[in-house]
């Protein structure tokens, strides 16, 4: 079987699984805030400390956290080499001449590497930080339970908050099954003769019509049995509904959310005090 | 026990809108007339397009009858003026499980899939929590409790849907084809859920069904052809006459066949038989002493 | 010559990753020309990806597969090795870049017309229909190969004749055919390929007792006709029973028997044990065995069950006269 391993749930039961997903999403928040108030090398490597403790604290295996950060690596790579080539080089300590183009000066500084060192540092920060907050340890519906019960007060202004929720479980729920449907659809249509990757765009765009076809099908097949499904199981949307798992706001959610505000207040303090250490303005 | 069936279904016609023709109908089901027992074990046999789906949607408010009533429990579910309430309350006492386990999952993980029904007649947390893990502990998958529902087997898939209508603690169960799209492992234990259920928690069961062997499980088995009653009773009574299965396109088990086939050798083999335990007795008795 | 064959074949889903899984090991087998092999095994045993291994959806991770003597993953420089090989045999003067030219088109050629040789019909393959009509879903695979309108025409009249399905039901849109139609209008497009071989992997699951039948009776009249190699990958020791001559049984990606229906069927209660699923009564039987009576081993037909248990009754009553 194929496993989509980017953005996938790891099972555990570490603080940081317990805590309450209202609260994850909010701490998810600021810690995108805090790295992008960091301004200086001390300030990237504290927070990239933070998040190895929270990687450690939270359990979910190194390679695993790893695995989700070779999606991107495309991306890593290059933001750092803009970074490496295009910092200005004025007023900055040369280390290898490339050469001039349009008047300005080409070539790798000392500025630039440290530039690109925590460029890359704050990618990878950031997408550790999110995924392990927002997916390895908060299921799907976690996630959407707790977004909607954040966004619960819009319902007064009748935004149907609810709908939108099961919905969004619904739609993650079936992403595995779709995807195999997909798999198993275009299998089928190979073993037909059907070619996928020859041909100019069109010929590809009108290849892919014996794929969409069937999947359209069996999707609104599926559509619809599981609304009757759900309607023998007695759903209704409103507020009326209960759950399994109840959010409750604890205190080790508070004390998570005391430590991360903190997290935020040290990076600005190192910001300010770690002046010295080579400035990097807040860019992307 | 008082005597009111739990289900009492009386002369129900059904038809189905024709899809291309304006308001022409087919009438699938006409006129028909069934009572259900508390705690009985009932198999439905048909072959495809007989009508066995569309009785059970109906016994599931999903659709509305032409004409005729079902009760259920006493009250008539036909009634037009049942208000929200009491549709829940009736889907709470009749709880469906369906043929393609993926089509029938709402949630990621097994145990919320099995909590969205209790979750939905608004129950308290910690209630929710004890019929789920009930449930999970009944149908034998408390150890995937935290599984994702997609890495589970069809079988798995299955028994979760089974837990799930569980939880809401029904009294009768009605399963449309629940274990074809299964494979022989997922079949046996899915089977072995549907009995232990009817045996030991005196759960109704209504099974549809086209698998011979499943139905011969049963307390009784009903046939269904072009949307009428054909034949209904024990499974030795229905299997008995082979030759008007074959009539109505469905087969009897191995062991009625061999059991008509050793009538007809001239062997003395008592009374009919349906299931292999009650046949392998028959067998003994029929060739007397063994050794 | 085995007509496909598989050498050494192996194969593992996502290797080098923690997801690894060994669906294939080192798998040896022969399927011989106009057969009807049934492949069995339970949930995992590799039947799948043995199936996709020989209709080169799936490339075997190790060992080969070998179509009519060759290997259809063969790559150009094999090829071109071969090639030459055989022009020296023969004393023929080729040019060698003519001989390159040629190894590349038949590599080509092979990977393109693999599916077409070897048809491939998949589980619930009324899932793949998509055309408005059942006609032009039909022609399908046959225009995928090149074929003429004439030909493609005069092929869909074929295999609708042979799964039974009118003129009527052929213009209609698939969608508008009952579940047992639409199993046999789905089949029909494999069929209307023509392929050598024909792989059905659960052709009659979700189907009732009659549509079960119906299916394999057109497998059996598309066999009869055009003389194809069939292999049959069921759950079903019953329909391996009725409509297999050769049985192959697979259990944890390896071969666990291979043989006749007579030779693997001898040995049934042996399969019981690695949990597959032998008929109701041939289980009958193992019961009765077990209760003391001589009840020989291999009985999977009602009709051999008949003729041992009649043959106790008079071997207990011939006892019972004695005494």
């Amino acid at each position: 079987m194929k496993s989509v391993t980017m953005g996938r749930y790891y099972a555990s039961n570490s603080v940081i699984h317990r805590l309450d997903p209202r609260g994850k999403i909010v701490l998810a928040i600021l810690f995108i805030v805090s790295t992008f108030l960091c301004k200086n090398v001390a300030a990237f490597a504290f927070l990239f400390v933070g998040v190895l403790v929270l990687a450690a604290v939270s359990r979910v295996p190194l390679k695993v956290i790893l695995r989700s950060l070779k999606g991107v690596t495309v991306v890593i790579a290059f933001a750092a080499l803009l970074n490496l080539f295009l910092t200005s080089t004025e007023n900055a300590h040369m280390l290898w001449e490339i050469g001039t183009w349009n008047g300005r000066v080409y070539g790798i500084t000392e500025e630039g590497i440290i530039k690109a060192v925590c460029m890359v540092v704050r990618i990878i920060t950031l997408i550790i930080g999110t995924t392990l907050l927002l997916t390895y340890t908060m299921t799907p519906i976690e996630l959407t339970d707790g977004l909607s019960r954040l966004l619960w007060p819009l319902l007064k202004i009748r935004v149907p908050v609810d709908l939108f929720a099961m919905m969004m479980s619904i739609a993650l729920r079936f992403i595995p099954t779709l995807s195999e449907d997909t798999e198993r659809i275009m299998n089928a249509q190979k073993a037909r003769g059907a070619n996928f990757s020859e041909g100019g765009l069109i010929r590809k765009a009108r290849a892919l019509v014996p794929i969409l076809i069937p999947l359209f099908v069996s999707s609104f097949k599926r559509g619809e049995e599981l609304a009757v499904a759900m309607e023998c199981r007695g759903y209704h949307s409103g507020d009326d509904r209960t759950r399994l798992n109840e959010l409750h706001w604890k205190v080790r959610d508070t004390v998570t959310f005391i430590l991360f505000v903190a997290l935020g207040a040290a990076v600005v303090c190192i910001n300010i005090f770690c002046a010295g250490v080579p400035f990097l303005p807040a860019v992307l | 026990m008082d005597g009111t069936p739990l289900i009492a279904i009386d002369n129900l016609t059904f038809s189905y809108r024709e899809s291309g023709g304006q308001g022409t109908t087919r009438e699938v089901l006409h006129g028909i007339t069934l009572d259900v027992q508390r705690g009985e074990h009932v198999a439905v046999l048909g072959h495809n397009g007989s009508g066995k789906s569309t009785l059970a949607k109906l016994l599931n408010l999903i659709l509305e009858p032409d004409s005729g009533t079902i009760r259920i429990d006493g009250i008539e579910i036909t009634d037009p003026d049942l208000s929200d309430a009491d549709i829940l309350t009736l889907r709470k006492k009749i709880g469906m499980v369906f043929q393609n386990p993926d089509n029938q999952m709402v949630a990621t993980i097994a145990e919320e899939e099995v909590a969205f029904g209790p979750e939905n007649l608004g129950l308290p947390s910690s209630e929710i929590r004890e019929r789920v893990d009930a449930a999970m502990d009944a149908v034998g998958m408390t150890a995937f409790a935290k599984k994702e529902t997609a890495r589970l087997s069809g079988g798995q898939k299955q028994r979760i849907a089974i837990a799930g209508i569980l939880a809401m603690e029904p009294e009768c169960i009605v399963l449309d084809e629940p274990t074809s799209m299964l494979d022989p492992q997922g079949r046996k234990d899915v089977m072995k859920v549907i009995e232990t259920l009817n045996r030991e928690r005196g759960v109704t069961i209504v099974h549809i069904t086209h698998d011979m062997n499943e139905a011969a499980r049963a307390g009784r088995v009903i046939i269904l052809n072009d949307g009428r009653i054909e034949m209904d009773g024990t499974p030795e009574e229905v299997f008995s006459d082979p030759d008007r299965l074959e009539t109505l396109r469905l087969s009897v088990p191995q062991c009625t066949a061999l059991m008509h086939a050793l009538k007809k050798e001239g062997l003395n083999f008592e009374g009919p038989v349906a299931r292999p335990e009650d046949c392998i007795e028959a067998l003994c008795r029929a060739l007397g002493g063994g050794r | 010559m085995a007509k496909l064959e598989l050498r050494n074949a192996g194969f593992i889903y996502n290797p080098g990753t923690e997801f690894q899984s060994v669906a294939l090991e080192d798998v040896s087998v022969a399927f011989e020309e106009n057969a009807v092999t049934g492949i069995i095994g339970h949930t995992g045993s590799g039947k799948s990806t043995l199936v996709q291994l020989l209709n080169g959806l799936l490339t075997p991770t190790s060992g080969q597969v070998f179509l009519d003597g060759r290997d259809i993953h063969e790559t150009k420089k094999d090829r071109y090795a071969a090639l030459l090989s055989e022009a020296e045999r023969s004393g023929e003067k080729v040019r060698r870049h003519t001989l390159k030219k040629q190894a590349a088109s038949d590599c080509k050629a092979m990977k393109r017309n693999i599916c077409f040789r070897v048809g491939l019909v998949m589980q619930y393959p009324e899932a793949q229909l998509f055309e408005e009509t059942v006609r032009k879903d039909i022609a399908f695979g046959p225009a995928n190969m090149g074929l003429s309108r004439e030909e493609i025409d005069a092929r869909i009249e074929k295999v609708a004749r042979l799964v039974g399905l009118n003129e009527r039901q052929l213009n209609k849109s698939p969608f508008d055919l009952s579940g047992g139609q639409k199993r046999r209008a789905a089949i029909a497009g494999v069929l209307a390929m023509e392929p050598d071989v024909l792989i059905l992997d659960e052709p009659a699951a979700g189907l009732d007792p009659k549509g079960r039948e119906t299916v394999f009776d057109c497998i059996r009249r598309y066999r009869e006709e055009c003389r194809t190699t069939v292999l049959i990958v069921s759950h079903s020791m019953e329909d391996m029973a009725a409509y297999c001559d050769r049985v192959l049984v697979l259990a944890g990606g390896r071969v666990l028997m291979h043989g006749t229906r007579e030779e693997v069927f001898g040995q049934i209660s042996g399969l019981e044990t690695h949990g597959l699923d032998v008929p109701e009564i041939t289980h009958l039987m193992n019961m009765l065995r077990g209760r003391g009576y001589p009840v020989p081993d291999g009985i999977y037909t009602v009709e051999d069950a008949v003729k041992a248990v009649m043959e106790i009754a008079h071997s207990v009553s011939g006892k019972g006269a004695d005494t």
